[in-house]
């Protein structure tokens, strides 16, 4: 695909996902960014088995991430439409693309919180406007003066990473001694740990404890895919859920 | 004459709410401009051809706002029965909409973080993960249909349920303890889903190998004869442990890069 095209959609997406589009749909394209952006990406660039492995390597590092309070540690569209792009341009085994994706995303905190810093500029002007009771107005500082800001600080520079950056991102992948590009990809494999992690302290209670160890067991010893698992787990919630006391006070 | 919010006026209001409401976040006000846009339809509604009382509303609903979208949706719908009861001369003061509000948000954030990021978002992007990394498309079109599915269900659910019955939602939603048996009940699924995670996501294995004479020695076989995924599991109980002794994330990602590069050149992990 033409280099110019990719790079402008690219951009068009992590600019879109991070900021435009309809809070219901940005539970998935936002959230899910990595493993959507291996669907996209893949397309795009006519590799969609790579391009699906590579986004759902990424996505598994971020599966506990939460965002609490509307504060992410990692911008998820940058790190997932920008980083699978890039894993995808540099031709990296999809266990590298964590290591290539968590940087970015690391820098893409920084245009998030130039559009939650700026965006008080339209807020103001708003209030101008409901003391008028302006509606029109009013609505448009919410739909489209909101858009300024994220699309100078996420547009521009991501389009500027694929067009301008790919081509030396490619080569210095390929320069990278076999040593560093294990250790990468370690960190890749190691990081999910710490988002489950964070995942189990937001969960965790003794009274559901005994469903973790019951999960593990299916998938590790028996094998089971994640939706067999999902389906017992449903089968067991609602046993769960019967047998409770009313009030659903357990004894911790 | 009582005043009703017309059926066309709430659906934009209900609409608005959970595609624009935090369109413009920011700092200073997080989803306030997002709640008075959703408002602004409702209010319309409610003074045609009253601009001082449609002001008013306006500044009234654009203040601090912060929730989670799709379970705090049932606050706009409250907001919008209580502006309607405003506006037929019941005595419903702006500052009681603002602290109603303020009070709602924070435990409904509480509900709605932990059941639509620690469970839902984790259980579909358990499944897209596995589907997408057996090659399938199909897991992240999934994804993307369920996750949507979920927050327009959601949404207009507590956004209706909100609406019809006024103040008492919540406490309604609260009382007998129903909630918490359900988020116990959806907690023992993630929990499971959780627990199979850590051997499915987590891949790290030892390449170490080692020869004495005839006796050949594979530490990760002789693991995994143990307990299968044995690393995985003693990688996320030790972070686990770190993470509630206090260690905030971003130091233990510090420590874990760190880890990983003295571990991945000495070729003890791979």
């Amino acid at each position: 695909m033409n280099t110019l095209l990719f790079a402008l959609i690219i951009a068009a997406l992590c600019w879109l996902t991070s900021s435009a589009i309809p809070m219901w749909s940005r539970w998935a394209f936002y959230f899910g960014a990595p493993l959507v952006a291996g669907l996209i990406d893949g397309l795009l660039l006519g590799e969609l088995t790579y391009g699906l492995q590579v986004g759902a390597t990424i996505q598994a590092a971020y599966i506990g991430l939460l965002a609490i309070g509307g504060s992410l540690p990692n911008e998820m569209a940058i790190a997932g439409y920008l980083g699978v792009a890039m894993t995808m341009l540099s031709h990296s085994d999809p266990a590298t693309g964590l290591a290539i994706a968590t940087p970015l995303g690391l820098l893409g905190v920084l245009c998030l919180n130039a559009k939650m810093a700026l965006n008080p500029i339209w807020v103001h002007k708003a209030d101008t406007y409901a003391a008028a009771g302006d509606i029109r107005r009013l609505r448009r500082m919410n739909l489209f003066a909101s858009q300024i800001v994220p699309f100078i600080t996420y547009f521009i520079p991501a389009f500027l990473c694929v067009y301008f950056g790919g081509h030396y991102f490619t080569a210095f992948m390929a320069a990278l001694p076999a040593q560093i590009t294990a250790v990468l990809t370690l960190i890749g494999k190691l990081m999910p740990a710490l988002g489950l992690a964070m995942l189990m302290q937001a969960l965790a209670k003794r009274s559901t404890l005994p469903f973790l160890l019951i999960g593990f067991v299916l998938a590790a010893y028996l094998k089971l895919n994640i939706t067999a698992v999902a389906i017992v787990g449903t089968g067991c919630a609602l046993l769960h859920y019967y047998y409770m006391p009313m009030g659903g006070k357990q004894h911790d | 004459m009582t005043k009703t919010i017309s059926k066309k006026a709430l659906r934009q209001t209900w609409f608005a709410w959970q595609s624009w409401g935090q369109i413009c976040y920011n700092y200073e006000r997080m989803m306030g401009l997002g709640f008075a846009h959703a408002m602004s339809y409702t209010l319309a509604d409610l003074y045609p051809d009253d601009d001082e009382a449609l002001a008013a509303g306006l500044t009234r609903e654009l203040t601090y706002f912060n929730t989670e979208n799709t379970w705090g949706a049932m606050i706009p719908g409250i907001v919008a029965s209580l502006e309607e009861q405003k506006a037929n001369g019941q005595p419903v003061s702006g500052d009681m909409i603002n602290n109603l509000k303020a009070a709602l948000m924070g435990p409904l954030a509480g509900i709605g973080d932990t059941i639509t990021q620690s469970l839902v978002k984790v259980i579909l992007l358990g499944i897209g993960i596995d589907m997408a990394k057996s090659g399938s498309a199909l897991g992240p079109i999934l994804f993307i249909l369920l996750f949507c599915a979920y927050a327009l269900v959601v949404g207009h659910t507590t956004f209706y349920a909100g609406y019809r019955l006024g103040k008492t939602a919540v406490t309604n939603l609260l009382a007998g303890g129903r909630i918490a048996r359900v988020t116990e009940a959806i907690g023992a699924l993630g929990m499971m889903v959780l627990g199979a995670l850590i051997p499915t996501t987590i891949t790290v294995t030892t390449p170490l190998k080692a020869t004495f004479g005839q006796l050949k020695l594979e530490p990760q076989k002789i693991l995994d004869s143990v307990v299968p995924s044995l690393l995985p599991l003693i990688a996320f109980v030790i972070l686990y442990l770190l993470l509630k002794k206090g260690v905030r994330p971003t130091r233990l990602m510090a420590g874990l890069i760190a880890f990983a590069v003295v571990a991945g050149l000495l070729g003890v992990l791979a």
